[in-house]
């Protein structure tokens, strides 16, 4: 028998994150405890028709187990998804993801903006967006769409960050946010 | 500080009452039930509309709607994803071509639907594959779309020349063993699928929740389609869906994010490929 959890989460967290992502995530997963009561979604820009197993690499630093979404499949307690190349992500009020392969946005699919408004729809108060490292401006406008219906927002604070340009963008568009080390936000956001 | 993001136009998104307004009007006015579509990607779909015609209440959307000529034509091109290309996924068809290809080679003829097939890039990708594996001849595919616009454009077989190159790197990686130029002859800004090709075509106008357009298929492709439907409609198409394939020896392709484990009948497939998923039907 495995010990997984079946539970609905507490908080709904998606990370978005670009060039320099892989090795900002690799900390942050590898932090995460077993007994993590909110669901944490990966959006990163990624090549398509590059079959790299994120997953199986992401796996090796967390206890977390790692998944990359299947449509309509349900958000679970002490998940870590991953959101699988050249499709954007979306979340269902119901708890379950959506897939969608409708055009790039940002020049980008997935879209790191796409998940966190989808977010900030579905889930309100319970969701929580976090931005990482980019090169690129992909998600501050999901961002503030999220601070706006009341989520919280966490942004890499960019001078720490591998490159500044993304969690820069963030913070222009949600002066609010909540700036913190990389190795402050997995103690940040586990206790939500 | 926010002028420094000098390209983010002041996004609107739809409100869920608007939504729920919206989707109401298309059913009783235009006849379109997307009550059991994706939520999410309902929302996502009618905030673009909203922003590309600078509607700010569903209202006003709908008097735009209704000021067209057609407007469940006008409506549907703008809603449906539209986003195709030529040999997508190529890992997908080399499988298709080493897993299916087999055991269609066996039969006299050969019945392929390509359920919402967009504006036809699908059904090319399979005509061309089935012509160096030697099976064209005695094949038809049958390309349909809920948009009959898109239908329209399938029927031109004009691709823009600009897209070919990526197309042309997709059809190697799927096992193409010419090149694409073997196929598409290029008039100014647009590649024309050759007539030896379109000979096997026929396009027609279907939605996927009404009865399937024939039946008696081989194969059937529906890929990333049903991410759009909730669990409910998956259930319903994929039931007409596996209704329309022969008893046995026929096989089913879904998106590779998809599945059939929203279908109450599922035991009546086999899964050949897991990756790509694609299933043969053996009840």
């Amino acid at each position: 028998m495995n010990t997984r959890s079946f539970k609905r989460p507490n908080k709904v967290i998606v990370i978005g994150a670009s060039a320099g992502g892989v090795h900002a995530l690799k900390t942050l997963v590898s932090q995460l405890s077993p007994d993590f009561p909110h669901a944490v979604i990966v959006v990163l820009h990624r090549l398509k028709n590059v079959t790299s197993r994120l997953d199986v690499l992401l796996q090796s630093f967390t206890r977390i187990p790692v998944s990359e979404v299947e449509d309509k499949e349900d958000v679970l307690a002490g998940r870590l998804y991953l959101c699988p190349a050249n499709y954007h992500l979306l979340l269902e009020p119901d708890y379950t993801f959506s897939l969608s392969v409708s055009e790039k946005v940002n020049f980008s699919r997935p879209s790191i903006d796409v998940s966190f408004v989808s977010l900030a729809e579905a889930f309100g108060k319970k969701g929580i967006g976090v931005l990482l490292t980019g090169a690129n401006q992909d998600g501050a406008e999901g961002l503030l769409a999220l601070y706006e219906k009341g989520g919280r927002v966490v942004i890499q604070n960019p001078e720490t960050a591998q490159v500044a340009v993304m969690p820069k963008a963030g913070v222009a568009r949600v002066p609010k946010a909540t700036v913190l080390h990389l190795e402050e936000i997995p103690d940040f956001i586990s206790n939500l | 500080m926010s002028e420094l993001i000098n390209n983010n136009k002041e996004q609107k998104y739809i409100s869920p009452e608007q939504r729920d307004l919206l989707i109401e009007f298309l059913k009783k006015r235009l006849d379109l039930d997307i009550s059991n579509y994706s939520l999410a990607s309902v929302s996502r779909r009618f905030t673009k509309m909203f922003n590309d015609f600078e509607s700010d209440s569903a209202q006003e959307f709908i008097s735009k709607i209704e000021e067209e000529g057609s407007p469940r034509d006008f409506f549907l091109k703008h809603f449906t994803v539209n986003v195709t290309e030529m040999f997508r996924d190529p890992g997908f068809y080399a499988n298709l071509v080493n897993l299916v290809f087999p055991v269609l080679a066996q039969k006299e003829q050969i019945t392929i639907w390509s359920a919402a097939c967009s504006s036809g890039e699908e059904v090319v990708s399979l005509a061309i594959l089935l012509h160096e594996a030697g099976l064209l001849d005695k094949s038809r595919i049958l390309g349909t779309d809920i948009s009959q616009a898109m239908i329209n454009y399938a029927m031109h077989a004009k691709y823009k020349v600009r897209g070919m190159s990526g197309y042309d790197k997709s059809y190697k990686l799927s096992g193409g063993q010419y090149a694409l130029e073997e196929y598409l002859e290029k008039k100014g800004d647009y590649a024309i699928v050759k007539p030896f090709l379109l000979k096997h075509i026929e396009y027609a106008q279907h939605n996927l929740m009404h009865e399937p357009p024939a039946e008696g298929f081989d194969l059937i492709v529906c890929r990333n389609v049903l991410i759009y439907f909730d669990k409910d409609l998956q259930n319903q198409v994929l039931s007409k869906l596996a209704n329309a394939l022969l008893p046995g020896k026929s096989f089913l392709a879904l998106g590779s994010k998809e599945s059939i484990i929203f279908y109450n009948g599922r035991e009546r497939f086999k899964e050949i490929d897991r990756e790509y998923k694609i299933f043969q039907k053996t009840q």
